[in-house]
């Protein structure tokens, strides 16, 4: 499976704000493509799946859309001071690929904020949310039980998803929670 | 039910804008920019407040919990205690009421947090304030102080009173580029301080920016019209100066100082000086003869009845501009304009330093 990272103008809002991050998290200078190793499920009712995903970036083409992106990026790679940040943001774009990819009709409709448990609102939907982690190094399964605790906390929507991303070695699990 | 589509029109663009200002607020974030940071999760916080009200009055209580809280949220993240304060009191009012269901345990945790969040910043600005007062000398600019106010950015972006410190410190330094940076982000923080409302003004001034202060100037008056006399002098100043493209506006000027000139409760006698020499020079140079010696006459009545010598030296040396203008004919106007009061310069000079509170003091 792959991802061209340009396609996250195709949500409402602007999520391409986060593609430097993964882009300096998940690639050396000169790569455009990073594979992560992928597990998901699309509901608590289906079999897990294992699969890989490539991400891919083509700086031309995004440079189109998004004049800063070489000096967001150079800027990020100077800087180490905010690494935990930079890790979750990269964790939002890897989970956007991840749903384009098992659900693919999924759209990103509201960016959520501290405190409410999920990351964002998908579908224009109140009641349909993922949340979303990512870390330099540590074990999948933990911070995945972790993340779905704290989902487990809104009993009200309809449809629920975490997405954990473990960007050293790039691994992600992705799952709808809902039955 | 025009109304209420109206209404969830208002609200699902709210939404995205509020997402776009987070998404900003993140992508700034990541790269040191701190204050740029904060001023999109204001103004996400002021949109999601905006949402909640909109689910409050479709009668959605628990949605207007979960807008209120995130917006919350929101203004921790700008350093803006005081609106997150009052946002999760209406949160608060709301549980209490038994408006958002015991099932909603999201909701009730992230109050909780938000409360946490609340108490752990404002004591975050307690140690700052203690920590910059014991450590660094307020008078002294100095490198170091400098480096250490920076650093707090971090923590508290968006905290008024610490971009001003780096204003000061920064100007102390002789680097204004970086003073007016966090001068203009104080400002942006804490829009209602006249006082740094009226240094900025009058740093647009001093830099040949007249049209930037009189836009500074008339939109403050707009949203506060009391206790404005800082922002009022600045004003005139500014529109006495006139722009690239206007003349100056003396009628305007004359206009927006009136309160300070009428009124003398809750001015300081400076404030009132300048705000008379301002208005003197104005109303000369309209030709308006009764007004200027009204004028005039309630400066001497002042040099006569402050208490400070120095400011008893400065209204001296106003007047003595006022009647050498007057005894060279330079008031009233000429024929199709204004004639321009030859020394009005120095008037707008000693206002600027009259208005506005010494830097290291304020």
């Amino acid at each position: 499976m792959e991802y061209d990272l340009v396609r996250l103008f195709e949500h409402p809002f602007r999520l391409h704000r986060y593609i430097p991050s993964a882009i300096v998290t998940l690639g050396k200078p000169g790569v455009d493509r990073c594979s992560i190793e992928l597990k998901s499920r699309k509901s608590a009712g289906d079999a897990t799946i294992d699969d890989e995903l490539v991400l891919r970036w083509d700086l031309a083409a995004l440079r189109r859309h998004f004049a800063d992106i070489d000096e967001e990026i150079a800027n990020l790679r100077e800087r180490d001071d905010d690494q935990a940040m930079r890790v979750e943001l990269a964790a939002v774009v890897v989970a956007v690929a991840v749903m384009a990819q098992i659900e693919p009709e999924t759209r990103f409709t509201r960016r959520s904020a501290p405190g409410t448990r999920h990351d964002y609102y998908l579908n224009g939907s109140r009641t349909e949310m993922i949340e979303i982690a990512g870390r330099w190094k540590g074990g999948l399964p933990g911070l995945f039980a972790m993340k779905r605790e704290q989902s487990d906390l809104n009993p009200t929507l309809t449809k629920r998803w975490v997405s954990v991303t473990i960007m050293r070695a790039p691994r992600n699990r992705t799952e709808g929670l809902h039955s | 039910m025009i109304r209420v589509k109206s209404k969830e029109l208002d609200y699902h663009e709210l939404e995205l804008e509020s997402s776009n200002d987070l998404v900003d607020h993140d992508s700034r974030r990541v790269l040191g920019r701190f204050a740029e940071a904060a001023s999109h999760a204001l103004q996400a916080g002021a949109r999601r407040e905006r949402m909640g009200r909109i689910s409050l009055d479709t009668g959605r209580h628990a949605d207007a919990a979960e807008d209120w809280l995130s917006a919350a949220s929101c203004f921790l993240l700008a350093t803006a205690s005081g609106r997150a304060a009052e946002i999760l009191k209406i949160v608060h009012g709301l549980i209490a009421q038994g408006n958002v269901p015991a099932n909603r345990r999201d909701l009730h945790a992230a109050l909780g947090e938000c409360d946490k969040g609340l108490k752990q910043l404002k004591r975050k600005e307690r140690r700052f304030l203690a920590e910059f007062g014991a450590e660094h000398e307020l008078n002294r600019p100095d490198e170091d102080t400098l480096r250490f106010l920076q650093e707090r950015l971090r923590d508290l972006p968006g905290f008024a009173d610490l971009h001003y410190a780096i204003f000061r410190q920064a100007l102390g330094l002789g680097r204004q580029d970086l003073a007016e940076e966090h001068l203009r982000w104080a400002v942006t923080f804490g829009p209602g301080n006249a006082n740094r409302v009226a240094i900025l003004g009058n740093l647009h001034i001093n830099r040949g920016r007249p049209d930037l202060a009189v836009a500074l100037g008339e939109n403050f008056l707009e949203t506060q019209a009391a206790n404005a006399g800082q922002v009022r002098i600045m004003l005139a100043n500014a529109l006495g100066q006139g722009t690239d493209g206007s003349p100056p506006d003396q009628g305007r000027a004359l206009e927006v100082l009136r309160p300070v000139v009428d009124v003398v409760a809750g001015h300081a006698p400076k404030q009132r000086v300048a705000a008379l020499a301002l208005s003197a020079t104005f109303a000369c140079e309209l030709g308006r003869e009764e007004q200027f010696g009204h004028m005039v006459e309630e400066l001497n009545c002042l040099e006569r009845t402050v208490e400070a010598v120095e400011l008893r030296g400065v209204i001296a040396g106003l007047r003595k501009i006022f009647e050498r203008s007057k005894s060279n004919g330079a008031a009233g106007p000429s024929r199709g304009k204004s004639r321009l009061l030859p020394e009005r310069l120095k008037v707008f000079e000693s206002a600027q330093e009259l208005n506005v509170m010494p830097l290291l003091a304020a």
